[in-house]
């Protein structure tokens, strides 16, 4: 195909580049600040030189918090919480999914049991009912506080379904033909075909246990269970706090004072908080993206 | 005896998937249907001592009334709205024209490049974005303030000037979600049949035009689906964002509906009128939802469930 | 779990004896008992050591579980491998009472995280046996609801002599932590005199700048001046340094505050709560009066000049702590235990004295001290289904024993740097109320007629003063606190004397108007103040904050009070 490039064309194609490029470091830069300055001497920081550089390169804010038990027990935490939540949710989005992607004739509860799941999205009980309920099935301050209340994620679980739906009947009634059980259809035909789908909930599962923050602070009652982001939350809301715990009344604190600060440490902090989904960052982008899609434009 | 016979067969064969679901019927009915029951308190002066369903004092409406008589009710119901509206619209335009932007660009890599940059806040929590803004906006030492003053110009004090802090709400908003909220525009772009272009340019249409009657039409049922939906998040101005940048100093234009909730319940143990202000925002979001996944289905034939 | 109990509790009946006889010897007078040894024990010795039930140090048969909420705060620090679950007090207590403190729930009681878990563990129901409160509305609602025990009888059955005599002392507090009657609380013991401002400079800012600490307003400004504009820090940088510091939370106590400022003009503020009757005996409260719109123009003129920190809506105390810490500030209004923190911190980096002055004051103008009534503080409370309300005087007992009347290792061991605090019960801030007593006492270069509980203080008052102690933080804490150069004796000899003290009539009796509307009219007067300093309102605009604050509940709060609170 042959199209004759205009000037006015060129113009645009070439702002168009300048403009997504700016934008784009737009969206980057203030984490590649927060990295400058987790690696810059305090007193830059204080004075707001550091931009995309460390000024003074210094490693001093990441061995402070090797001196913090607090964030590695938070850390601690939410790797447990993901290691069981993650596996739970799938497991409870797989378990409901492949029966309410039945026809209505083959699982005749399927519409009640579909609005039962469905009206939890549609309605929110509030804060204090859903304490008081967590608190009455005895999980405060225990992990399972952070995984049963969301055993079931039902947004990821409808994907499931939706895509579960979209096989070809065949291939199910190949499997019942040949005396297949509906766990063996489960396990040997219908889960094999969906991997991408269940690919991308399991990134959903593994981003919301990773960010969440709000029920451990709710529901923990030591600090020393808090996840990594309610941990993390606490030295958002009081930086400072961080510094003092950390340091000892006597010897350590005058030479750590001079040369770390609730900034420096603060964004170390967060930094090494995001390196997990840093790392899971090209499959987050691949299946994220086809997890939107097919959950938001159906045929 | 027949039909008996099929029924208890299908019946048989229907038992394994009650059993699937049954754990997360149960899970779903303590946690969520259990907690529904809960926002009876609303209507109690509810003493903890005596328990979620213990016998309490039934007060009718009390609670509400009370709640609609505080001052700052109503300036809260406001905030929220207003900041919900600003992320909705933002949340639409902005992501569109990226897509639109983005579409032009022909070389693959190029565009990989600036998604993989934009979309990375959407992956991170508001506990980070909001640590990381707290920084980068601080009036003194914020590099954001101290490239202004540079510039000449007055600092800001973005979260704590009443002014500033909805437009910083819903600007840092736009860049968590603006990036990753295109993608289902661009998969709208590349859904546009590639004849239609063909046929406009043998019609002599140049891009601009192409644009105009082309790809717009494409994107605009998607957009408008868009929008639709959006507006069931109507009372949602964004807890996890506004908590931990808000400060008392802009309450007046930054308390939401959320917050509200959690400082009168957690705050200050004002449990029953908390539940009555988190229940009237339930109450009201539903009717939106409703509303607008009833239009959704109407406008757009998109069935939301 | 019950068979590991019973094993463990064998020594612990053998300690259980020692922890008796040591006790006994350290009130006759001898020295304190030496804990290291008591660690080895044989199980012989168990029949005898069953204590009658009403004695006050007797130690429990059966181990006795106490769950508490653990308040870790900008000062708690765990020293020598300590834990929350086992520390110090926590072998103390079991080893001489046989109980079990296990930690209910933490928070961080420096920001809003304690409070808020409390309300959510209140909320559940289920309430740690022992906790504390510094919100007398949370202490109101616990006790009107029924759900902490009466400590009425336990008291008077357990407590020790010396603290009957605190009880005596401290009339004020133990009223406010009695309600109808009944005792719900272990109060804060406390005189509210030491709550007054002061302004705190430091020195060496004021020898670089050539100045003499200011005694009036105009002298203030004309410092925080010289301090925002000239370089008292000595970088060779002009105008990297603050004039007057201020955060956010503006009225309530702490460092940073504009209390002092506004006490110049008249206005007796301290947090939301100093409500009083005035010179013509009508109920009024602080920040409505006329003087506060003079004070907030003068801020707002400081402010438009440069001489207050621009950010300081965006910094909480702690915050602005880091700013001290960091020599950005040289003066700011704050609270008598500035040499205990932050300004300790400034001593140990820069060996820097950062001291506290009496408040400039305006000519012409009566400058008035808001306090709280005495009867509001921090509440030890002990719930209604624990069921040994009396442990929780037993500890109180050990507590008072161990600290105030043992050895001087002990008293390091578990009273200072803040370790009194992993004492679930405690008795809460003895030292302060002591001032005029030590004052006398160093007068006199005497400690022998203090009470117990003072003679520490004065030990580390002439510690510091001789440089014997210099580099110790407690030290340096009594120090500025209680010596001459303190910031007590200001109050002592200056702000009492000169009538300037106004205390409020808030006890713990409280209208429901400022129960529901509390937290809002603090908003909103934190906002209007805030609006007016930066610029974005008019001062005039507080013309219409008073009006708000009187619609908003305000009125009606005033209204209720003056019934719920007579004139005599």
């Amino acid at each position: 195909m042959q199209i004759r490039t205009s000037a006015s064309r060129r113009i645009f194609l070439v702002g168009n580049v300048v403009l997504l490029t700016l934008v784009s470091l737009a969206c980057i830069a203030p984490f590649i600040n927060l990295l400058a300055v987790s690696f810059s001497d305090k007193t830059a920081v204080a004075a707001g030189e550091v931009t995309f550089w460390p000024v003074h390169f210094t490693t001093v804010s990441y061995e402070f918090i090797t001196n913090s038990s607090k964030f590695f027990d938070s850390l601690v935490v939410s790797l447990k919480r993901t290691a069981i939540g993650v596996p739970l949710n799938l497991l409870l989005i797989i378990l409901t999914a492949y029966p309410l992607s039945k026809s209505r004739g083959d699982f005749r509860a399927r519409p009640y049991v579909s609005w039962f799941f469905v009206i939890t999205i549609l309605f929110n009980a509030g804060l204090i009912p859903t304490y008081m309920v967590v608190k009455s099935t005895g999980l405060i301050n225990s992990i399972w506080s952070l995984l049963l209340p969301g055993a079931l994620p039902v947004f990821s679980m409808l994907v499931v379904m939706n895509y579960m739906r979209s096989l070809p009947k065949e291939l199910l009634e190949a499997a019942y033909i040949d005396g297949a059980n509906h766990v063996q259809t489960l396990l040997r035909v219908v889960l094999p075909v969906s991997a991408p789908t269940i690919a991308t909930v399991t990134l959903f599962a593994f981003v919301d246990h990773w960010n969440s923050w709000f029920d451990g602070m709710i529901y923990m009652n030591r600090i020393e269970n808090y996840p990594l982001q309610t941990y993390l939350q606490t030295v958002v809301v009081n930086p400072e706090e961080f510094i003092r715990n950390n340091t000892d009344l006597s010897g350590n604190l005058s030479k750590y004072l001079s040369l770390v600060s609730a900034r420096t440490t603060g964004a170390a902090q967060m930094f090494l908080a995001m390196i997990p989904i840093l790392c899971l960052y090209p499959f987050l982008q691949k299946y994220f993206t086809t997890g939107l899609v097919m959950g938001s434009v159906k045929e | 005896m027949l039909s008996r016979l099929l029924r208890s067969d299908r019946l048989a064969r229907e038992i394994p998937l009650y059993l699937m679901i049954l754990p997360a019927v149960i899970l779903v009915a303590v946690y969520s249907y259990g907690s529904m029951a809960g926002v009876i308190i609303a209507f109690q002066k509810f003493i903890p001592a005596k328990g979620l369903f213990g016998h309490q004092k039934w007060v009718g409406m009390h609670n509400f009334h009370t709640l609609f008589a505080m001052p700052n009710i109503g300036p809260v119901i406001r905030n929220t709205v207003v900041i919900a509206l600003g992320k909705i619209i933002a949340g639409i335009v902005v992501p569109v024209v990226f897509a639109l932007l983005l579409n032009e660009i022909r070389s693959l890599l190029a565009k990989r490049v600036f998604q993989t940059l934009v979309y990375l806040p959407h992956f991170l929590s508001w506990v980070i974005l909001s640590g990381i803004l707290i920084n980068l906006l601080s009036p003194s030492e914020g590099v954001v303030n101290v490239l202004l003053s540079k510039l000449g110009m007055e600092p800001v004090f973005f979260l704590g000037n009443a002014h500033a802090f909805p437009p910083t709400m819903i600007l840092s908003d736009v860049w968590k979600t603006f990036g990753f909220g295109s993608v289902i525009y661009l998969a709208a772009l590349a859904g546009i049949n590639p004849a239609l272009y063909e046929a406009a340019v043998i019609d002599g249409a140049n891009r601009w035009r192409q644009t105009l009657h082309v790809t717009l039409p494409g994107i605009t049922p998607i957009v408008v689906l868009m929008t639709v939906l959006g507006f069931a998040n109507i009372l949602n101005g964004g807890f996890d964002q506004i908590y931990n940048m808000y400060s008392p100093v802009v309450y007046s234009t930054g308390d939401i509906l959320d917050t509200f909730v959690f400082r009168l319940g957690i705050e200050q143990a004002q449990y029953s009128l908390s539940t009555a202000a988190g229940l009237f925002k339930s109450g009201v979001s539903l009717i939106f939802i409703v509303v607008s996944y009833y239009l959704a289905d109407k406008f757009t034939g998109y069935k939301v469930f | 779990m019950k068979k590991t109990n019973a094993k463990k509790a064998l020594p612990h009946v053998m300690l259980g004896l020692a922890a008796i006889v040591s006790l006994s010897a350290c009130s006759s007078g001898s020295n304190a008992s030496d804990s290291g040894s008591e660690q080895q024990g044989s199980a012989s010795a168990q029949a005898s050591t069953v204590a009658s039930p009403a004695d006050p140090a007797g130690k429990y048969d059966k181990p006795v579980t106490m769950t508490w909420a653990v308040q870790t705060a900008a000062a708690s620090k765990l020293l020598d491998g300590d834990t929350w679950d086992n520390n110090r007090w926590s072998r103390l207590i079991q080893d001489k009472l046989n109980i079990n403190l296990k930690v209910a729930f933490s928070a961080d009681s420096s920001t809003d995280a304690y409070n808020n878990k409390l309300n959510a563990v209140i909320a559940s129901g289920d309430l740690p046996d022992v906790f504390k409160t510094q919100d007398a509305n949370v202490f109101l609602q616990l006790a009107q609801n029924g759900q902490l025990a009466d400590l009425t009888d336990v008291f008077d059955k357990y407590a020790s002599d010396s603290l009957k005599a605190y009880k005596e002392r401290f009339a004020d507090s133990f009223k406010g932590a009695t309600i109808d009657g009944k005792l719900y609380a272990i109060p804060r013991m406390n005189d509210n005199f030491h709550e007054a401002p002061f302004l705190w400079i430091r020195d060496d800012w004021l020898k670089n700048t050539n100045s003499q600490p200011p005694t009036t307003i105009e002298e203030m400004v004309a410092l925080a001046e010289k301090f925002a504009k000239g370089d008292p820090d000595g970088d060779g940088i002009n105008g990297n340094t603050y004039g007057l510091a201020l955060n956010k939370d503006l009225i309530k106590a702490g460092h940073g505050s504009l209390l002092g400022l506004a006490a110049a003009y008249g206005v007796p503020g301290y947090g939301e709560s100093v409500f009083y009757r005035d010179a013509d005996g009508k109920m009024t409260f602080s920040w409505i009066q006329p003087g506060m719109k003079d004070a907030l123009a003068q801020l707002a003129d400081m402010y438009k000049k440069g001489l207050i920190n621009k950010e300081f809506t965006a910094k909480n105390e702690s915050a602005l702590v880091e700013d001290i810490t960091s020599g950005k500030i040289g003066m700011a209004y704050g609270s008598n235990w500035g040499t205990w923190y932050p300004y300790n911190n400034v001593y140990k980096k820069d060996g820097v004295i950062v001291r506290p002055y009496a408040i400039p004051t305006k000519a012409g103008i009566d400058y008035k001290i808001g306090i709280e009534s005495n009867a509001v503080g921090q509440m030890t409370m002990v719930s209604k289904s624990f069921k040994h309300p009396e442990a929780a005087i037993k500890v109180l007992n050990l507590y008072d024993q161990t600290v105030n009347y043992s050895s001087k290792e002990d008293y390091l061991k578990y009273w200072a740097d803040e370790q009194y605090r992993l004492s679930p019960v405690y008795i809460d801030q003895p030292g302060e109320v002591y001032a005029a007593d030590i004052l006398k006492a160093l007068d006199k270069g005497s400690s022998d007629d203090l009470p117990p509980g003072a003679k520490p203080n004065y030990d580390y008052i002439k510690g510091f003063e001789d440089g014997s102690l210099a580099k110790d933080d407690n030290a340096f804490g009594n120090w500025g606190q209680m010596s001459k150069s303190g910031s007590l004796p200001i109050v002592l000899n200056k702000y009492i004397p000169d009538n300037a003290l106004v205390q409020s009539v808030l006890g713990i009796e409280r209208p429901e108007a400022w129960l529901t509307n509390a937290s809002s009219l603090d908003t909103l007067t934190i906002t209007a103040f805030t609006d007016i300093i930066t610029g974005a309102k008019p001062v005039d605009s507080f013309d219409t904050f008073v009006k708000q604050w009187l619609k908003a509940g305000g009125q009606q709060t005033l209204d209720e009070l003056d019934k719920l609170y007579p004139a005599n």
